[in-house]
């Protein structure tokens, strides 16, 4: 039987992909939880990410950079720099909505201050609680003053 | 030239679709598409355009160069650390 958390989590994965549609984003669904996304950066080069959305809601989904070739995760090569967001040393997104971002989930996590079950009442989540809305933050980083390129 | 402007909103629940006279303030907008799409007022915004935030946002669309049918993204500010 289909869940209230699945059918929320199938709401929001439409609601990205109809913005993707739309604003020539390539958006691909791989398996029943994970979710590949292309946005552009302002250099005009484009950027990969791999979703996985599995326990999203309970957690917040994590956000690893990709590449679409090899099929490898989170290399510098394929991860943006600058800004508060885009760690130059960890590579991870640096916000309580990427799960990446907690030490206790992730190595290369920048912070273990955080709790993983209050990701939605943490402040500096904000409004940023959708699938869609985590992917406009990223784009608007990628396109705003703050990106520096490449990290590798 | 066009009064209205025709706009495709990006939003954390989907795409807002609508339209507004050229005079309209970028916060005006804001409440509107957070009423619409039944997003959080308590919750901090902004309106995106090509890169752009539009700020201060008591100005009007027209005074950003917004004109005709344009595509713009509400972005939730959160912040990053």
């Amino acid at each position: 039987m289909t869940t209230v958390t699945e059918l929320a989590l199938e709401d929001q994965i439409a609601h990205l992909a109809e913005i993707a549609k739309q604003w020539d984003w390539q958006f691909a669904r791989i398996g029943e939880t994970s979710i590949s996304l292309r946005l552009p950066a302002r250099d005009s080069s484009w950027f990969w990410l791999l979703i996985e959305c599995d326990d999203f809601l309970e957690q917040p989904p994590a956000f690893h950079w990709f590449n679409p070739e090899t099929n490898a995760l989170d290399q510098r090569a394929d991860t943006p720099s600058g800004g508060g967001y885009f760690h130059n040393d960890s590579g991870r997104i640096c916000a309580p909505w990427n799960r990446l971002a907690y030490q206790q989930i992730d190595a290369r996590g920048p912070h273990s201050d955080w709790a993983l079950a209050n990701w939605r009442s943490n402040a500096k989540t904000g409004g940023t609680t959708t699938l869609a809305a985590m992917a406009l933050r990223i784009h608007a980083e990628l396109g705003g003053p703050h990106y520096k390129g490449r990290l590798g | 030239m066009q009064e209205q402007i025709t706009v495709d909103i990006a939003t954390p629940k989907g795409v807002f679709h609508g339209e507004f006279p050229k005079t309209t303030k970028v916060e005006e907008v804001i409440i509107a598409v957070l009423s619409e799409m039944g997003l959080d007022g308590g919750d901090t915004f902004d309106l995106v355009y090509k890169g752009q935030v539009l700020q201060p946002i008591q100005r009007p669309l027209v005074s950003f160069g917004i004109e005709g049918s344009v595509k713009l993204e509400l972005v939730a500010t959160g912040s990053g650390v």
